[in-house]
Parts: C-alpha cells; structure tokens; sequence
C-alpha cells in the first residue's frame, strides 16, 4: 500500500485530506455521512472571540460550476462553544484545526490565545480574509505588512502550528505568502474563496442580502491551481490547498502544483460521499502509476 | 438521514407545470414524515450545482416508495422533466422538521396555495389514516391551478377552494373564518402563501388553536453544515427579539409566530 500520511507543520494527518472550514459536519455532528477516522485532519466552523449572527439573507445563489454565498461566519458565543463543541472536539480521534477569525489584531489575538490554551486542538488555522476595521476594511490577507504584524502578534501566543489562510488577492499573494512566513507562520491554507456577486436582472439590484459575497466550487479551481503554483515557489512552508476540490484527479492537480494537503470544501454540500471516495481513487492511483510515497507528487509539476 | 440512490418509477406531468415523481427509495420512503424533504441532485454532473429540494408529497411505504410534486420554475427543474423510467436518482433525506400532529388530534385544517399544497398532502395523508377527520382550504391564481385535489378527495377530506380570478376580494381563510367560532381544530397548516400564514396565526391566537407553517429558501447542503438557508424569525414567544433560523434543520416546518411574531 502507498504512504498517505502527510506532515503539515508537524500536525500528522494520515492522509492529505481534511475539509474547509465551515463546510463539514456542524452542530457537533461530524459521521453524519461517514467515519471522521477517514479524514487526515478536521476542520471545524470557524470561531471568533464574540457571538456574530452572521449576514442577512437571502446567503445563496447558484452560479455556474458553483456557489455564490455570503453567509458571513457566524459564530456562537465564547462561552457556548466552550460548552457545546470543545467537549465533542475532544473526542475526534484525529487532529483538529481550529479555524479562528477576527476584525482587529486584538481580536485575533484573543481568540487564538482562548483557543490554544483549551488544550484540544492540533493546530490553528488564521481566516485572513476579514476586513481589518482599523485599517480602513482592506482584509489582512491583501496586506504583506497587515499579515506580517498579525502572525508576530499572535505567534506570541501559542505554540501549536498556525496557519495562515490567504484569500486570492493576485496582486499580492505571493508577497502575503513571504511575509507570513517570515512572521512565523508554519503553514499557508489556500485559497479562501473569491469575492464575487450577481445582480437580478429582473430588479437590477444585487441577489444577496449582504449584496457582495464570495465564488466557490469548481468555477474558481484553476485560480486556486495557479495560485499555490506560484505561492509553492515562493515560500518552503507546507500549503494546504483547496479551491474547488470534487474529486481525486482535483487532489492530484492542487499536490503536483505544490499543496501538501488538501481540503474539501463546497463539495460537501453536494455530495457527502466525495471525500471517502476520492481518498479510494487517490489510492488506487497512486497503485496503478507505482508512486510509493503521496509526498512524491507535492510540487512535481514544477519540474 | 443518508445520501442513497432511488430508481425513478414514474415521472408525469400533472397540469400547466406541475410534474409528479415517483422514486422507489425505500431507507427515505420508510423514514420520510409530512413536511420533511428530501434534496433531489437532478443528473449525474455537477451543473446544476446545487442539489434541488423538495417536500414530501406522498408515501407508499409498504412498496419503499415516495412522491415529490414539482413546479419547473428553473434549469434544475427542467432537467427533471427529461428524468426517465426505470433511471437512478440521488438523493439525501430525509431532512429537516416536518409538522407535528398532536396524538390527541380529532380535526385539522389545512391551508395551501399553489404549489406550496404539495407538503400539506402528505400531512392530510398521514391524518385521514389515523382516522383525524382533514379540512383542506385551498387557494391558487387560476381554479385549474389548484393542487391535490384529487388526493385530498381520495381521502374524504372537506374542501373549500379558491382562485383569484373567481374572487379577487375575499381569501380561502374566509372559509375557516366562518367555521371556526363552531368547529374546534386541533392544528392548522399552511404553505404557500405569506398572507395566507399571517391570517391563519392572527385565527389561531383568536381561538387558540396551534398553528405551523412549512418555508421555503434557497438551500446548499440542506442539512445544516452551510447555514445558506437561513430566514429571519422570531426567537421566542416572550420577547419580539429576532434571529436567523435555518429553514433546513430549525425548519422546514415552523410554528406561526416564529414567523410572523406574537404581537402582529
């Protein structure tokens, strides 16, 4: 049998599949479809360190080969989560990334200090697609300097791996890459979906309540290709791809451009069972072309 | 609740665009409760996208089979239309709260309009075989555009129809209106019509009766992981405080004055 574990950062996920944030099992309810032991790692809803309800509806629309959402991460209390999903989180027999947001470097700093000291979690994924309020709403994420002042804040913080989740800004994605690096970050999830929006024609006014949202699924998967193309020759730390992902040859594409684990996201909403079934495929691929090792495939198109 | 596959067993067109599909599904037909639904993927490919939901029209559960009663309204209902006999469908269900009838039950009524009678079917269903006697208050623009009347009549209910062409003054609940200071309901059911619903809860906090209605909302997943559904309803009954509810999972099936508010 071929190697499947991956090392992102030292959390070791025996294989390179685990889910964005916000997309698998919420509610505590994570084998609703099937066994948890079949994912490398889980990532759970996304926290912040305050109750936020989330955005107005209407939250959906359908675009092609895709989602349009904007959903806008809602988030229960401190107190409530502590209560109600850490006691769930700390039964899960494989490692858990925590995904933590906020809208000021206080906030983030809060919650991922909260978060680490729980004790549960293998890891801590950082949401850089917030608008930084106190810098005039331009997300963290878009800003090398921004990013580069966060991660030396909150790395202060804790000791677990943190990692950065870029959203796809092609102007500066590469330099948010460097900078987070150099701050401290152990590893970069991306790409967080694009900002995106549809207006009825029939009104002439935007579908979503919160009038602006982001694009996911397979529409955007050939950004999110070429983006960790280009963020894998510029940084050494390991890269969580996702953008789009449905299916076996998709993990492949994101590996070989340079992702040394994957996530599942939009796809989950679909089809429950992409996930058992492209970690079957992805094995009998890697049998069928004689790859001992999936670590053998991570950036093996830039050669 | 589970993704698994059913065999279309018949899929006909009703009237205007209405169409009726029979799957042979039984882990969801077995389960499946009135105002639940199940989320249909209409082909194999990823375009449609999303999957399309819809409520339970009937069950057949000795034969593991379900009913769902469409409007093709766009692409993905379309593409149902050209679902053919005897082919392999996916589907996830069932989902979501479904409405609750009290065991005490001896008379419901329910009240629909248009397509939004599909789940009110399966409820009446459900009702009439446990021997609760079922008023049906129906409303749709046009007479020929009133649904189940069939069904409704198959099983004995007492009907009270409405089509706006007819009458553009008065509303199918002027019907209930008048029975209700001599007739005592056990629960009301609406679907289909915002209008309809708030007349129906300003009735049931007149006479005390209870009251639930089935929404409907653009949806991803249909089982709670996207929080895409939600609607803005109202928290509890002591306060006039609203939240976001997810039509999916808190729904579809909710009582009157999560939607329309104690004090309206």
């Amino acid at each position: 049998m071929p190697n499947l574990c991956v090392n992102i950062a030292g959390i070791k996920m025996k294989n390179p599949f685990t889910v964005g944030s916000g997309t698998f099992g919420n509610d505590g309810e994570f084998e609703k479809f099937f066994p948890i032991e079949l994912l490398g790692a889980l990532t759970p809803k996304t926290i912040r360190s305050y109750e936020w309800p989330g955005n107005p509806p209407p939250r959906l629309a359908e675009a092609a080969a895709g989602l349009l959402s904007s959903v806008g991460i809602p988030s229960k209390s401190w107190e409530r989560f502590v209560k109600e999903d850490v006691p769930v989180l700390k039964k899960i027999p494989i490692p858990v990334i925590q995904s933590v947001i906020g809208r000021t470097e206080e906030e983030y700093v809060e919650i991922v200090k909260k978060c680490s000291d729980l004790g549960v979690f293998a890891g801590i994924e950082l949401n850089l697609s917030c608008p930084n309020l106190k810098q005039g709403g331009l997300s963290f994420g878009s800003d090398p300097q921004a990013s580069e002042s966060l991660i030396k804040k909150v790395r202060k913080q804790t000791k677990l791996p943190l990692i950065a989740k870029l959203p796809p800004d092609y102007s500066n994605i590469v330099n948010v890459a460097k900078a987070v690096e150099s701050a401290g970050a152990d590893a970069i999830a991306m790409i967080n979906a694009p900002r995106a929006m549809a207006i009825d024609y029939k009104t002439r006014k935007p579908v979503l309540g919160n009038k602006v949202g982001a694009l996911s699924g397979p529409a955007i998967k050939p950004i999110a290709v070429y983006l960790v193309w280009e963020v894998y020759k510029a940084v050494s730390i390991p890269i969580i791809g996702m953008g789009g992902i449905v299916d076996f040859r998709d993990v492949i594409e994101f590996m070989s451009a340079g992702a040394r684990a994957v996530a599942f996201g939009t796809i989950n909403f679909i089809d429950t069972q992409a996930i058992p079934r492209a970690l079957k495929d992805l094995e009998n691929y890697l049998i069928e072309n004689n790859i001992d090792d999936v670590n053998e495939i991570v950036g093996c198109a830039h050669c | 609740m589970q993704q698994t596959a059913g065999t279309i067993v018949w899929n006909e067109h009703q009237m205007e665009d209405v169409w009726l599909l029979t799957i042979e599904v039984p882990r969801i037909a077995q389960r499946i409760k009135p105002g639940q639904f199940v989320q249909v993927k209409v082909n194999n490919l990823l375009d449609p996208f999303l999957r399309r939901p819809f409520s339970l029209y009937r069950t057949f559960r000795d034969e593991g089979k379900l009913q769902l009663l469409y409007k093709v309204v766009g692409k993905g209902t379309r593409l149902m239309t050209t679902l053919k006999e005897g082919t392999s469908i996916d589907l996830i269900g069932p989902l979501g709260r479904g409405f609750t009838l009290p065991h005490h039950a001896e008379k419901i009524a329910v009240v629909g309009r248009g397509i939004g009678t599909a789940p009110l079917v399966a409820l009446a269903d459900e009702a009439s075989n446990k021997g609760v006697e079922v008023y049906c208050f129906l409303s749709a623009e046009e007479k020929h555009k009133l649904v189940g009347l069939k069904e409704f009549k198959e099983m004995g209910c007492e009907l009270y129809l409405h089509a706006d062409t007819e009458d553009n003054v008065k509303m199918v609940t002027d019907y209930l209106k008048k029975l209700l200071p001599a007739t005592q309901f056990d629960g009301v059911y609406v679907c289909g019509s915002k209008r309809l619903t708030r007349e129906v809860h300003n009735l049931s906090k007149k006479y005390g009766f209870m009251s639930q209605v089935s929404l409907e909302q653009i949806m991803a997943c249909g089982h709670g992981d996207c929080h895409g559904c939600v609607v803005e309803l109202y928290q509890d009954k002591e306060r006039s405080k609203k939240c976001y509810k997810r039509v999916c999972k808190e729904g579809p099936v909710f009582e009157t004055w999560e939607v329309v508010g104690v004090y309206a």
